[in-house]
């Protein structure tokens, strides 16, 4: 039987994708790769873990989940700048498509786009993950 | 007048024989733009060299897996790769998988 802690870490990473790729179809170029999607499904899935796993998540989540959401965001960030400095050795932020209506030049508010974008496609699966699983009985 | 009916048939006969294959593109320049390749799909003679030009806002690398490999290309640069085999070519950005292109060698 899949626990519930297993559940609604994997509705996070499902939703967590699932903005991310409406977020991709519609408001950038080129769209990512399968690869991507794939690396940020496990990365929400296990950042949810570990926060469903602290003992103080039910009396502290309006805390807890915000933060989370940053720290995972941050998280994806470390994994694509280490990975174009170290092994594709291109510049700072190669990675990363264009964002239609937003200049690469504007390094502020681009990389803030990117950061808080990713924050609030998790913040909002994790939001889905509590009501859809709590209302079967957690 | 039966000459001209035959002139005029036999003339429309001829016109609507002369579907010429489709020729190879003699295209070798390939334009890297808004994370694309433009064109996307190209067809060549075995022999030809094939051009891709850097004018994009970021860094692209372009990959045929077993290939050819180019070195991190940044605006104004190129890279040349020369087909001697005939056949189908996939490639893509090592940096943007998402960037995909195709050259068909005949």
């Amino acid at each position: 039987m899949i626990s519930n802690l297993f559940k609604k870490a994997f509705i996070v990473g499902a939703f967590t994708i699932f903005f991310d790729f409406i977020f991709h179809k519609f408001l950038t170029h080129p769209m990512e790769s399968l690869t991507y999607f794939m690396i940020k499904f496990l990365l929400a899935f296990f950042v949810a873990i570990g926060i469903y796993t602290l003992n103080n998540y039910r009396i502290k989540k309006r805390f807890i989940i915000p933060i989370s959401g940053l720290i995972f965001s941050t998280l994806m960030s470390i994994y694509y700048r280490m990975w174009e400095l170290g092994e594709a050795g291109v510049p700072f932020g190669s990675r990363a498509p264009d964002i239609i209506g937003i200049s690469r030049d504007n390094l502020i508010l681009f990389s803030g786009t990117w950061w808080f974008g990713h924050a609030i496609f998790f913040i909002i699966s994790i939001l889905i993950a509590d009501k859809l699983v709590n209302s079967y009985g957690d | 007048m039966k000459v001209y009916i035959f002139l005029i048939i036999f003339f429309l006969f001829i016109s609507s024989c002369n579907n010429k294959p489709v020729e190879p593109s003699e295209t070798s320049l390939i334009v890297i733009s808004n994370f694309e390749f433009n064109p996307t799909e190209i067809i060549i003679q075995k022999g030809t060299t094939v051009t891709w030009k850097h004018d994009d806002s970021v860094t692209h690398k372009i990959v045929s897996l077993g290939i050819f490999e180019s070195e991190n290309l940044e605006r104004g640069y190129e890279f040349s790769f020369t087909f001697n085999e005939i056949g189908e070519y996939n490639y893509y950005c090592s940096i943007h998988p998402s960037m995909k292109g195709k050259i068909i060698v005949k």
